[in-house]
């Protein structure tokens, strides 16, 4: 009974957050609020062609120290080029790594389990989500490709979609895809893919394209995309009604399941940034600054929200030397900040 | 300011010409000034890396069978070789960029307005005659303005003065795939009028093996996409009319066909890019002597290349991309050289071009139109001194057909240089230039990329040398200081790249090289060294954890030895060259880290007669410890490869009989 409502919550909640949480079936018999999140892997994405992307291991409740490059050292080779994009999902971690163009099945430790290279028709991997036992990933190739998480040895099915798709997220039934845009022509159309059928949809036609990021908040559906100029807005989705309508302008977008917290940075120069951290239909900063007053002027590249107590993992990055993720508590308080083994932290992976 | 500088220069031409009272014994002077090369023979190459260069016979009998082969034997330079017969070699001088090397071929600039840089792997070193390298400009005052405005120029020669009637046959065939050749016919057509024909086809698989060391995992892999067919041809004409007036006329035409097997990413190995590149010109040059101090000289040239560019992958619309690249220059070039007194020497030069753009890779149908306007004084006071001074200046003007495009330029760039002998044997040199480089094309309209409010990028220049030339060894030491200051760089924004006048680079150098030449019975031994301390710091911001780090790809140390032994017609050749560690990122890190090489390399090569016939035989072995290293990161250096060079050289003397 416990685990159907917590499978039920699962559904409602998790799949609509960006990231994708792991439970360990283990934890069933426990009552569901001690279920906390074991440790944390982040993911640095590398600078492009340099096969310097890597994995760490941060353990939020101080089991142990943090584990720079836990992939290198467990699996003696590294994860190669770009990082794209992690998850966790039953017990396992997946990755998408672009340049080097595989995903990877990874144990709650870091060991890889399993791997599949993309074939040159099918697509370099980008953004991945799960739901029901499979994983999915958006590919250059205008497609989503569906894995069975029991062996993801070869893709099940791919469904057609926009011009080279990124971010993914589950709504519902469906698997809202962000067309970006290809041979610098922007793509106008928001994919939906029935995942009953694994096939698509429709199409959501919009005046606004290149779209980035999808994060799903209860019913309500968020999507980024770049301006002609490569601002970053957000947009508010209705799926049903297939409109879409300007929210507001942020660069990351995540949420802790009620609310949808937004980070946007921006810069005049491309030398000095501002960065500002707002809740949607709010002004204030959701963090206390007074301990971290370089945020305000850092760019941020990963935000993520622990799915069990609502803490914000802030990731920045400089492009050149490695990154630094902040960590504050659900109220904004500052907890901690701690460098990573790599250039550009982009996304992480709660573990519990 | 610009009509003011070319009215000036117009009064002095005038003045030269209404003056020929002037005009004495000189001849030894402005002859001297002319020809005055560098070059020394064998015995004779510790080099000042103010100016190093490299002559045929050098060239001829070093193992490696390219140009950035020859010049890694250089000091103080920074050859990037993305490896490979058809991989980019670019050379950057004292760490300032390869977009601060000018390239002279035959006299004329060799440009590429969209790209900057010139890829210098399309010479082939067996058909060059001097490669040479300065900083600033070298000694020669008689050449088109626009060699005065870099920071440093490598000039090439096709061709020597000297050569006779003759034919000449190249072929060499190697490791990889490897097949060159070349056929060259030199005839007088008239006593005063000779042509010269040149024709070479190249080919190469590339395909060669490399250590892939991916952290525990090593394993052998194989380089892929890289093969490369090459054609060029050459037909000149020369007529001189014994030091009083002489003409040339060059045509030139290439065309090549590559893959591009990109950079080694783990896991994937997927390579498609091609790149086919055509390059014609034409170029001709009159040249005059008036009274006995004035030379002058006209060179135009126009100049067309066309690159093909394409990449196959799903991600592209109809899984292509498909970039096409036009480039189209006029140069006209007008030089003087003024003997005004015997220790006096005065020449200027005027340069008008003319270049375009029509790409895909821009929307944009860029034109750009400039000026340069040198003068140059150089003083003998004594026979202890020379002093040079000299400026160019730049006006530049560019349109679009929208209104956004690099802001107008008019801007002098200043030089001196003090030489002095205390003893004949001593030479101290010291140097000031002031230059700037004009954003390219690419930096300017790349889509996306291109930024139009590039301002140019500055180069500040100091040298201070000292040179020893004994009987039969020499030493040279030079220190030097550069700034780099606006340079133009890619920054990333939250998606894209941008460029953008970002970073200062303050290099701090010295370069030490030494040679000694001896003769044991009929042995007679070369031996020269070099080493190099570059610490080229970015010193862009002071708050940034990079703040005084070292640039990418420039070690601290690196160096270079060369050892010859000549024996009848034997020449044993070997030569090394090794670095220390670099950074392929701007973060000093360990994990950024470029292992330190050596490559070793030998050539055996035998020259003799036969039936009038002139035979040079050459088999090298390049990297002969098969030392896997990157030059640049991720492009792995071919290891152990075997060459076979022959040539033939129907003779002078065999082939005389036949003129008059």
């Amino acid at each position: 009974m416990k685990k159907i409502k917590f499978l039920a919550l699962s559904a409602l909640l998790l799949s609509t957050f960006t990231f994708q949480s792991c439970k360990d079936d283990d934890d069933e018999s426990k009552p569901e609020e001690v279920v906390k999140v074991k440790h944390i892997f982040i993911l640095n994405e590398g600078s492009q062609s340099a096969n310097n992307s890597t994995l760490d291991c941060y353990y939020p409740n101080g089991e142990n120290s943090y584990q720079s490059k836990v992939y290198t050292t467990t699996n003696g080779e590294g994860l190669g080029d770009t990082g794209q994009d992690i998850i966790c999902y039953g017990k396992r971690v997946y990755v998408s790594v672009w340049g080097s163009n595989y995903i990877a099945k990874l144990d709650q430790y870091g060991k890889l389990l399993e791997k599949y290279s993309f074939k040159s028709d099918e697509g370099k991997p980008r953004y991945l989500a799960a739901k029901d036992g499979y994983v999915y990933v958006s590919t250059y190739a205008g497609k989503v490709a569906k894995f069975d998480t029991t062996t993801i040895a070869a893709p099940i099915a791919f469904a057609e979609v926009g011009n080279n798709p990124e971010g993914i997220a589950v709504a519902g039934n469906y698997l809202v895809v962000c067309n970006s845009q290809q041979n610098m022509v922007s793509d106008n159309r928001l994919s939906i893919v029935d995942l009953s059928s694994f096939s698509l949809k429709k199409h959501i036609e919009s005046e606004y394209g290149n779209f980035q990021q999808v994060t799903v908040v209860g019913n309500n559906v968020y999507v980024t995309y770049f301006t002609p100029a490569y601002a970053t807005e957000t947009l508010s989705v209705d799926i049903e009604n297939g409109t879409i309508k300007p929210t507001v302008a942020a660069s990351k977008i995540a949420t802790d399941g009620t609310s949808l917290y937004c980070i946007n940075t921006t810069s005049p120069d491309w030398v000095n940034y501002t960065t500002s951290f707002f809740k949607l239909g709010s002004t204030d900063s959701f963090l206390d600054l007074t301990s971290t007053p370089e945020l305000s002027s850092a760019i941020v590249y990963m935000f993520e929200i622990d799915p069990q107590n609502g803490d914000f993992y802030i990731g920045t990055t400089d492009y050149a030397t490695n990154g630094n993720v902040y960590r504050f508590d659900k109220t904004g308080k500052f907890i901690e900040k701690f460098e990573t083994s790599g250039i550009s932290p982009n996304h992480a992976a709660f573990v519990y | 300011m610009r009509i003011l500088l070319l009215h000036l220069l117009l009064a002095v031409w005038f003045m030269v010409l209404c003056t020929n009272s002037l005009a004495q014994n000189t001849d030894t002077t402005i002859y001297r000034e002319l020809e005055q090369v560098d070059v020394v023979g064998n015995g004779k190459r510790a080099r000042s890396s103010v100016s190093q260069a490299f002559g045929r016979e050098q060239i001829k009998t070093v193992p490696s069978a390219d140009i950035a082969g020859v010049l890694r034997l250089g000091n103080g330079l920074n050859i990037k070789d993305y490896g490979g017969v058809g991989g980019l070699k670019t050379v950057s001088v004292r760490s300032l960029g390869a977009s601060h090397t000018a390239v002279e071929y035959d006299g004329a600039p060799i440009s590429n307005t969209q790209a900057g840089q010139i890829d210098i792997s399309r010479f082939d070193a067996a058909t060059v005659s001097e490669i040479k390298v300065s900083v600033g400009q070298d000694d020669n005052l008689f050449k088109p303005a626009k060699m005065f405005a870099s920071g440093a120029v490598l000039s090439l020669k096709s061709h020597n003065d000297n050569d006779l009637d003759n034919l000449k046959i190249n072929l060499k065939t190697g490791s990889f795939g490897y097949f060159a050749t070349d056929l060259a016919l030199s005839k007088h057509l008239s006593k005063r009028l000779i042509i010269k024909a040149d024709g070479a086809f190249l080919r190469s698989d590339g395909m060669y093996k490399y250590t892939l060391k991916n952290n525990k995992n090593i394993s052998e892999q194989k380089r892929h996409n890289t093969d490369i067919i090459s054609k060029k041809g050459e037909i000149n004409l020369f007529y001189n009319d014994s030091n009083l007036q002489s003409f040339s006329i060059k045509l030139y035409g290439y065309d090549s066909r590559r893959g591009l097997p990109g950079s080694v990413i783990y896991y994937n190995d997927e390579a498609n890019e091609r790149l086919n590149d055509r390059n014609y010109f034409i170029q001709g040059d009159y040249k005059r002597r008036f009274f006995d101090a004035l030379t002058t000289k006209l060179l135009v040239k126009y100049n067309y290349s066309f690159s093909h560019y394409t990449d196959r992958n799903v991600m592209y619309t109809d899984g292509k991309l498909t970039q096409n690249s036009t480039q189209r220059e006029f140069f006209a070039s007008w030089q003087n050289l003024w003997q005004i007194a015997s220790p006096l020497t005065f020449s200027f030069a005027a340069d008008y071009c003319y270049n375009m753009l029509l790409s895909d890779i821009t929307d944009r149908l860029p034109k750009r139109y400039t000026v340069y306007s040198a003068a140059n004084l150089r003083y003998y006071p004594a026979k202890w001194t020379t002093i040079t001074v000299g400026t160019v200046h730049t006006h530049l003007r560019e349109t679009t057909d929208v209104n956004t495009h690099l802001d107008d330029l008019d801007r002098f760039s200043p030089y001196i240089i003090l030489k002095f002998y205390p003893t004949n044997r001593i030479a101290i040199t010291t140097l000031y230039k002031n230059t700037f480089r004009v954003p390219t094309f690419n930096e300017l309209y790349y889509t996306t990329l291109g930024s139009t409010n590039l301002k140019p990028e500055d180069a500040h220049e100091f040298n201070f040398g000292v040179s020893y030339n004994a009987k039969s060894w020499n030493v040279s030491t030079d220190f030097y200081r550069n700034n780099v200051d606006n340079k133009i760089v890619a920054i990333p924004t939250m998606y894209i790249w941008k460029m953008a006048n970002y970073g200062r680079v303050e290099i701090t150098g010295a370069d030490v090289s030494a040679a000694k030449y001896f003769t044991f019975a009929n042995l007679s031994v070369n031996l020269s060294a070099g080493y190099s301390y570059q610490k080229a710091e970015d010193v862009t911001d002071k708050k940034s954890k990079l703040y005084g780090f070292q640039i990418p790809y420039t070690p601290l140390h690196s160096g270079n030895g060369w050892v010859e032994f000549a024996y009848k017609n034997y020449t044993l050749s070997a030569t090394s060259v090794w670095s220390g560690k670099r950074y392929f990122l701007k973060n000093n890190i360990k994990d950024n880290e470029i292992d330190p090489y050596a490559e070793i390399s030998v050539a055996l090569s035998r020259q003799f007669e036969c039936k009038g016939s002139e035979f040079f035989i050459k088999i090298s072995c390049i990297n002969i410890t098969n030392k896997q290293y990157d030059i640049i990161k991720f492009y792995p250096m071919p290891g152990r490869q075997f060459q076979l060079h022959i040539s033939y050289n129907l003779t002078n003397k065999f082939y005389q009989n036949e003129k008059d």
